[in-house]
């Protein structure tokens, strides 16, 4: 019986398998290391530590392998964001709703990110996490403070999250299953 | 060998306070480092570009190596994302491209050093070897892990760059077991084949595709997976030194379509290449067609190679010059890059902390292609390197001096730059030529820098202003493109209102008008011709004037500069009321001009206005007075007086001609003009032209004169003053008046050449009033009159001619009266009827019944003589009818008499 699971596994890999590669970006604190451990615990670890550099992780979900680069939002990694985006299916920007200060700066970073000529095309998908706290930015406003409008040339779409309580991460991911750019059986060789 | 300080001392990105500590330890390098440089400075004067930069790489990096237990770095793999390290001590880390290490993945999968690692192609698996004789496995996104022991030191790893994909999950290893294992996953646990063995120790494995390239002691050999069989061997030199000391370095290539930094570009660019670095011995080969292999390069270098990356063309060696036995220093090691003839093209030695003590083993050279960065491992660094881009060129260029080229290199690849813009370098080139007080150049410079910049092109004049080398600029300011502000176009007209008034007027005249104030500017040059009244600045203030609508000032200095053009400017303008007070200064400018412009214009500039101010002026006065009555007789009415004054003057020719076409003025005054001024002509000194002039008032006078009616006296001016004949005769005969002929007569006595003239011209006149006799008789005696006896026998001729017909006529007239008294008598003669009993017209008795005689007229009308009496009012006392001379017809009287009074009236008594 293990036997034949195995090897259906391994024939449902060979022609179903899809293979995503996301990158996260954001500003410090704004919750990507929470998201990604919503995403693919269902739960939020209490005890996040700020990133220094990246976390990667792999989800599966359905027969979509998802790779998640989680890069540090401190400034001195901004500019490593470049360097993680490149030739990836989609960025997840997130911003912490909660926190309208830092919306300027987060709108000013990710104009910035997504001008670079390498990331041209690339889907973007804009996240207001922590909605779960008073005050939050909802999307609509979102979509105006980080002027999304002006993006043009790409999928773009801004969803209203929380990372802590997991509202929202179902459609999010069903969005980046859906715009996010597959490819099938892995990457090539180099 | 061309090396160069700036990139000796290697930037360190980590965080401030470990940059501290190791300053101390670099001062110590580079103090020993100067004294080399500078005698390579000494060598060569020029220096060359360098073709890489570097950098130390920071993070994390410091933490790991800082601790004392001996920790250090053995191992690197670079994958697309991450870079792998492996310790001594047996610790992996994975640091992204910073060197900050992932806080997930920091494990020991050795007890012992790591030799080598191995990351499949996606990035999930690590593969790596260890003294302790394991290979591990390890999967960075889940918790498999494979783990291989073979108890013997195990030198160098590759994993199947397809490994997550293939079940069999391929491993190849190799080391001092001499064997080359290639591990697989079976059904029932870990299968293992020997590739190859029995030639020493394994040195180095490298997967690509198919192919697994190996190294042990007698050469490199490839194999290919697939077809299960080895392709090629490359045998080792026989005196390359001992194969354990160099590590032998092994580097596939593949280019991508989509790479942008591709190796040997020029060939197949399908196949994949294998780098060999041996000792001193470098090979580039290719695969083609799976089976062939290629050799494309292979020479021996001058120095020990302990890494080896592709290049662009060539390649990039990490070199390590000499032996080094662990006893005294190591030498430094240096980055060069090889061309496939084996030329160095570039050499940079390289700042590796304690690199006297390391074997050339303790280095590694890994490349990442996406990235084209090279990084460079010894035991406690990570150095990286960049080939030079753009930008790093230019700053070479400019730290260099060689701001020009900068310029120009900037501006060929101006879509490239992004830090640094052409602007910048001339910004920098600028402060470095006005530091040089080169002002000169500097100044050409500005253009290129501030392009259309408004606020840089005040920035740097404002430099120079401060310099004190304001006119080295001047020529360069703009005045279009960009506009700068008012003052700066000020200051530059001061500038040239000082120095150079030529340029000072043609920046008036070509600049455009609203870029300074011009009210501040005419303000200083109106102080500066107070003291200069330079006309190229009379001129350019009078522009001022004009731009400032101030056009009387503009005029008044035209005056003054005598400007020919002042009437163009006029008319373009429309001045005529500004000049309507200055006609005085028009007029000497260009009368004719100054004229035509005021009689063309008298809608504009008022006659009144003229005539009052050139009322000093009497030519002038005259000439546009004359003017404006030949274009318009009726145009200035009121001066005419003034003007027979004027012509009396100045024209007198034209006098007469003027007093006959005007109407307007007063005769009796204008006849007193005349007159004062005919005394003044006759007391002043007569001269031809005087004589002219004289004759031309008397003329006028005669004129007015005679339209006074006083010809008498017009005559007598005629014959006293002008003595003309002709005129006095054409004068006469004008007037038709027989006194004046005599007067003329009278006169001409006196002066035998009037009489001459006179007797000339008296046929002409003779009959109407001139007699000839009395003419001639009047000729006072021995008066001589020249052609008197011709001119007598004219008259005489005339007069026999004239009696002639005078006989003539009469002798016509007596034929015809002797005619028409014949016939009047035959008439009279003719018998009248008389009725017989006629009855009196008065009393209508009849005639016979009375006793009384009877009168019968020749009308037929009989009267009784009684009632004849009574009607012809002839008395009693007259007794004989017959003695009264005239006995007329009453009734026919009457009938005459009635049809004078009234033609119609009836005579109802007649019947």
């Amino acid at each position: 019986m293990d036997l034949i699971n195995r090897f259906l596994d391994w024939f449902k890999s060979l022609f179903w398998t899809q293979e995503m590669e996301l990158t996260l970006v954001g500003l410090q604190n704004a919750g990507k290391t929470t998201l990604v451990n919503t995403i693919s615990y269902g739960k939020m670890d209490e005890d996040t530590i700020p990133t220094v550099g990246f976390n990667m992780r792999k989800v599966s979900k359905g027969n979509v392998n998802i790779k998640l680069w989680d890069i540090g939002g401190q400034p001195k990694f901004r500019n490593m964001w470049e360097r993680y985006c490149r030739g990836v299916s989609a960025i997840i920007y997130v911003f912490d709703a909660s926190d309208r200060e830092s919306v300027p700066t987060a709108q000013k970073e990710l104009l910035e990110l997504i001008s670079k000529p390498s990331l041209q095309g690339t889907p973007l998908l804009v996240l207001a996490n922590k909605n779960d706290l008073p005050n939050a930015i909802t999307s609509q406003e979102a979509v105006e403070l980080m002027n999304l409008k002006s993006i043009t040339g790409r999928e773009v779409s801004c969803y209203s999250i929380s990372a802590k309580n997991a509202v929202n991460i179902d459609k999010t991911l069903e969005w980046l299953i859906k715009y996010g750019k597959k490819t099938s059986g892995g990457n090539t060789p180099k | 060998m061309q090396t160069t300080e700036s990139d000796r001392v290697i930037k360190d990105s980590s965080d401030q306070e470990e940059e501290e500590e190791e300053e101390e330890e670099e001062e110590e390098e580079s103090s020993g480092e100067e004294e080399e440089e500078e005698e390579d400075d000494e060598e060569d004067e020029e220096e060359y570009e360098p073709q890489l930069k570097y950098q130390r790489l920071g993070g994390s990096l410091n933490k790991i190596f800082s601790t004392d237990n001996g920790n250090f770095a053995s191992a690197l793999a670079v994958s697309d994302k991450f870079l792998a390290l492996g310790t001594h001590l047996g610790y992996m880390y994975i640091l992204d491209f910073e060197g900050n290490t992932n806080q997930q993945h920091h494990y020991r999968p050795h007890t012992g050093s790591i030799n080598d690692l191995s990351v499949d192609a996606s990035g999930e698996y690590i593969a790596s070897c260890s003294n302790d004789g394991k290979v591990v496995v390890y999967n960075l996104y889940g918790s498999d892990r494979y783990e291989f022991n073979y108890n013997r030191p195990v030198k160098t790893v590759a994993i199947d760059p397809f490994f997550p994909k293939v079940a069999e999950k391929p491993v190849a290893s190799g080391g001092k077991t001499g064997k080359l294992l290639l591990s697989k996953k079976g059904w029932f646990g870990t299968k293992e084949t020997v590739i190859h063995k029995g030639e020493g120790d394994i040195h180095a494995v490298r997967w690509h595709g198919p192919y697994i390239a190996w190294a042990n002691d007698l050469g490199v050999k490839i194999y290919d997976v697939i077809k299960n069989e080895k392709i090629t061997y490359l045998e080792r030199s026989k005196d390359s030194p001992r194969p354990d000391m160099f590590r032998c370095c092994l580097h596939w290539v593949q280019n991508e379509e989509t790479d942008k930094h591709k190796f040997l570009p020029n060939t197949n660019p399908n196949a994949p290449k294998l780098i060999i670095a041996w000792g001193t011995q470098i090979c580039i080969m290719q695969i083609r067609q799976s089976t062939t292999v290629e050799i494309l390069s292979m020479f021996d270098t001058s120095f020990y190679i302990c890494g080896i990356s592709p290049y662009g063309d060539g390649v990039l060696c990490l070199s390590y010059e000499g032996e080094y036995e662990g006893k005294g220093t190591a030498p430094r090691p240096e980055l060069r890059i090889m061309n496939l003839k084996g030329e160095e093209q570039s050499c940079d030695a390289l700042s590796i902390k304690n690199y006297e003590h390391y074997f050339a083993t303790d280095y590694r050279l890994e490349y990442c292609q996406q990235d084209n960065v090279y990084y460079i491992l010894s035991q406690k660094d990570i150095v990286i390197a960049k080939p030079r881009d753009v930008e790093d060129h230019i700053k070479w260029l400019t730290q260099h001096d060689k701001y020009m080229e900068a310029l120009k290199y900037a501006r060929e690849n101006s879509e490239k730059l992004k830090t640094i813009s052409v602007t910048s370098i001339g910004k920098e080139y600028l402060s470095y030529l006005i530091k040089m007080k080169e002002f000169k150049t500097a100044a050409q410079m500005v253009e290129h820098v501030s392009g259309n910049s408004k606020e840089l092109w005040e920035e740097w004049i404002y430099e120079f202003i401060s310099q004190k080398q304001f006119k080295v600029i001047l020529p360069y300011i703009p005045v279009d493109q960009p506009r700068l502000s008012e003052t700066i176009y000020e200051m530059k007209l001061n500038h040239f209102l000082i120095h150079s008034p030529d340029q000072f007027l043609q920046a008036i005249k070509e600049w455009p008008r609203d870029i300074y104030r011009a009210q501040s500017v005419i303000t200083a040059v109106q102080e500066k011709t107070k003291t200069d009244a330079n006309p190229v600045l009379m001129t350019a203030l009078a522009d001022l004037y004009m731009h400032e609508k101030q056009f009387d000032r503009a005029l008044n200095i035209y005056f003054k500069l005598k400007r020919s053009d002042v009437f163009e400017f006029i008319q373009q303008y429309d001045l005529f009321s500004s000049v309507q007070d200055k006609i005085l200064l028009v007029m000497e400018l260009d009368e004719k001009r100054a004229l035509d412009l005021v009689i063309n214009n008298t809608d504009k500039i008022q006659i009144d206005q003229v005539v009052k101010q050139l009322s000093s002026r009497r030519r002038q006065l005259h000439i546009y007075l004359d003017a404006l009555f030949q274009k318009n007789i009726r145009a200035a009415q009121k001066y005419h007086l003034l003007q027979v004054e004027l012509y009396a003057e100045f024209d007198t020719d034209q006098l007469t001609w003027f007093l006959q076409q005007s109407q307007s003025y007063h005769i009796e005054r204008a006849l007193k003009i005349c007159e004062e001024k005919a005394q003044q002509l006759e007391s002043s000194s007569s001269s031809i032209d005087s004589n002219h002039e004289l004759q031309q008032i008397y003329r006028a006078i005669i004129f007015l004169l005679a339209r006074m009616g006083n010809n008498n006296l017009a005559l007598h001016l005629i014959i006293d003053k002008l003595q003309d004949v002709d005129y006095a005769t054409a004068f006469v005969e004008k007037e038709r008046d027989a006194e004046l002929w005599q007067d003329l007569i009278d006169y001409s006595l006196n002066n035998s050449k009037f009489i001459s003239s006179l007797l000339d011209h008296i046929a002409d006149y003779v009959g109407d009033h001139i007699d000839p006799l009395s003419l001639i008789k009047k000729i006072p005696k021995k008066m001589e009159i020249p052609g008197l006896r011709f001119k007598l026998a004219n008259i005489i001729g005339d007069y026999s001619l004239q009696m002639t017909l005078q006989r003539g006529c009469q002798d016509i007239l007596r034929a015809d009266t002797k005619e028409l008294s014949q016939q009047l008598y035959k008439e009279q003669r003719r018998g009248v009827r008389i009725v017989a009993f006629k009855k009196c017209v008065c009393c209508g008795q009849m005639l016979k019944s009375s006793r009384e005689d009877d009168l019968v007229f020749m009308c037929s009308h009989a009267y009784h003589v009684t009632c004849y009496r009574q009607v012809a009012l002839i008395g009693d006392d007259v007794k004989d009818l017959k003695s009264t001379k005239k006995l007329n017809c009453v009734v026919c009287q009457q009938q005459d008499s009635d049809k004078k009074m009234n033609k119609f009236g009836n005579l109802n008594t007649i019947k």
